[in-house]
């Protein structure tokens, strides 16, 4: 029965993981306003290999310097947010917790609207501003919660609470300060997030981010997996808390800051895919942080697909999202009624 | 060599929680292959000596070595190879099997980057099996009852091999059998693999039956460290639990078993029911 039940595991994890998002990549790659045929597609992506020199047509340009990119860039930033959400959900005990509940994206926010404010900054700065943002926003957060002695993580909550209103204020402020032609609908629309300003440059600038904090949060899986048991009891069993959660805290951080700084506030996804994850393969975390990648990337890039081509101009990306993510997680309390939902505690 | 040490001492402990004082200045040691059980009222800070010797709890003064190590001394993983820490419950936010929580047991001898291995699930496995218990490998952690889900709280502690155990009440909500069951169980892995037991306990005459050593706290200090083997036990043991549980309480002699017991005043009860 057991090597019954690990081998629908590994279907699960092999299809979920690698098979489905493929398809789902490859779709998208024919889908949009401009749309290629499959075997047109696939005559593009093997372009490069066959040497066949199609870089003139408009069709490549569609395909290598638009979908291509942005369809990389959705997927990363989908497995992204998931991992970290699954990540948090797991450190912090707590099914209904997000990856910015220690202000990352609030930070990033008042970053972002600072640069575009203050400094009138390019989308290079804005980015680096929005990085920084949320990074600074989580340090300062991270430290706050120390002052509440005992629990920890009702202090860390607490503290992201604190630091996120006080950073959204921070917006309001600059938002109104700003220019009213220029500078407020650019806050505005760097806030409500979306993929389309993605280009190989962007892919490029987030990827050694991803990739380290990634290889980091993979490589600890099963020291999450004993600290979600509890603080004393991951002290019992050899794990040196404080450290292990300050490491992770800070590679999720980085997952998040970079995937915000980038498309700015892409909500739902971190919360609602560690969710979808669990009711796949439980709540072991070697099995549900690796598959999170992959499913996060997954829905991300089926809701951005659909913000770019569903109307004739786009969709910001987290109308989409919320649309979804907010009924699934209805779906989900009502299941708790019923005694099977990964929202259930005890 | 490694007789000469005590499994646990402890020298001129001081305990404190949110600035009050629940321990004051108190020395204990207990033998290595000993069974040593601790006794005191509700809230006198059995717990939190048992959090203490964990390493959970910061002394505010005094030294804890455990098998002759200062606990200061060791790393977190050192130390979880050295003691298991049985919490009196525990809740889990995420479900999963028996099996897969007693493996998290092999956790202070994997490197932090890896996971476990065949092997360890093996050793798991034979944790539950040596407490009978193998049939619930498979169920959800979860589901279990208050009794079973301590059964498996000790087979990780079993699986986690160490030389010093401390359980704090592991039988609060076992059945009659299955406490005698888990006390047993102790005693034996203890004579058979010389490890040292420190258990809190709420039944008086388990601990009669199975320590070989007794240790009252009460009033922020040891009020009895008592051995089993020495004179005059039963009279010492008698005022102890008469100052603990109240001055009717008698210890009688059944075969060569000692019991607690409550003498009843019949007339005040008479009086109180009429």
């Amino acid at each position: 029965m057991k090597t019954c039940t690990s081998k629908r595991a590994n279907i699960i994890l092999l299809t979920g993981g690698i098979i489905l998002p493929l398809v789902v990549f490859l779709i998208s790659l024919c889908i949009g306003r401009y749309p290629l045929a499959p075997g047109e597609m696939l005559k593009l992506l093997i372009s490069p290999l066959t040497g066949q020199d199609t870089a003139a047509s408009s069709s490549y340009v569609v395909f290598w310097l638009v979908r291509f990119p942005r369809a990389v860039l959705v997927l990363l930033a989908g497995g992204a947010l998931a991992l970290a959400g699954t990540l948090y959900q797991n450190v912090m005990r707590n099914p209904l917790v997000s990856p910015d509940i220690l202000g990352v994206s609030a930070g990033a926010s008042l970053g972002a609207a600072f640069s575009i404010v203050v400094w009138n900054s390019n989308p290079q700065g804005t980015q680096f501003a929005a990085f920084s943002g949320g990074i600074v926003a989580v340090f300062i957060a991270f430290n706050l919660a120390k002052l509440a002695r005992g629990e920890r993580i009702v202090g860390l909550i607490l503290a992201g609470v604190i630091i996120s209103s006080l950073a959204s204020s921070g917006v309001t402020l600059l938002k109104y300060l700003a220019d009213p032609l220029q500078q407020l609908p650019a806050i505005e629309y760097w806030i409500m997030g979306g993929f389309y300003t993605a280009d190989w440059e962007l892919v490029r600038s987030v990827l050694p981010s991803l990739f380290i904090a990634t290889g980091i949060i993979l490589s600890l899986r099963w020291q999450i997996n004993v600290l979600s048991l509890g603080e004393e009891e991951a002290l019992a069993l050899g794990v040196r808390v404080p450290l292990l959660r300050g490491i992770l805290v800070t590679a999720a951080t980085i997952l998040v800051a970079s995937v915000v700084s980038v498309a700015g506030i892409v909500s739902w996804i971190g919360l609602v895919v560690p969710h979808i994850v669990r009711t796949m393969v439980g709540n072991d975390c070697l099995k549900s942080i690796p598959l999170s990648i992959s499913v996060g990337g997954i829905v991300l890039l089926t809701a951005d697909t659909l913000a770019r081509t569903i109307t004739t101009s786009e969709l910001p990306i987290s109308i989409l999202t919320s649309m979804v993510g907010a009924p699934f997680l209805a779906y989900l309390l009502w299941n708790v009624g019923k005694g099977n939902s990964s929202l259930k505690k005890r | 060599m490694r007789e000469k040490y005590k499994g646990i001492e402890v020298n001129n402990l001081s305990l404190a929680l949110n600035n009050k004082l629940i321990i004051e200045n108190s020395s204990f040691a207990v033998e290595s292959g000993g069974l040593c059980v601790l006794l005191g009222a509700n809230g006198a800070g059995k717990t939190s000596l048992l959090k203490a010797l964990a390493g959970f709890l910061q002394p505010a003064k005094g030294d804890i070595r455990l098998w002759g190590k200062n606990i200061t001394s060791l790393t977190r993983k050192n130390l979880a190879q050295i003691v298991s820490y049985v919490p009196q419950n525990h809740q889990l936010v995420y479900d999963c099997s028996v099996l897969d929580f007693v493996v998290t047991g092999r956790t202070p001898y994997l490197s932090v980057f890896s996971t476990p291995k065949r092997q360890d699930k093996i050793l798991a496995f034979q944790a539950l099996e040596i407490l009978g218990i193998e049939k619930l490998a498979e169920r959800s952690y979860l589901k279990l009852s208050g009794g079973e889900r301590q059964m498996v709280l000790l087979a990780r502690s079993l699986t986690q091999e160490t030389k010093i155990m401390l359980l704090d009440e592991p039988t609060t909500f076992l059945d009659y059998s299955n406490q005698h069951l888990l006390m047993e169980t102790l005693q034996t892995l203890l004579r058979r693999k010389k490890i040292t037991v420190l258990v809190t306990l709420h039944d008086p005459n388990l601990a009669l039956e199975y320590a070989d050593q007794i240790i009252v706290i009460g009033e922020n200090q040891i009020l009895a460290d008592l051995n089993k083997k020495e004179e005059s036990f039963i009279i010492k043991i008698e005022e102890v639990m008469q100052r603990l549980y109240g001055a009717e309480v008698r210890i009688k002699k059944y075969d060569d078993r000692l019991l607690v017991l409550r003498e009843r005043e019949q007339e005040n009860i008479m009086s109180r029911v009429v």
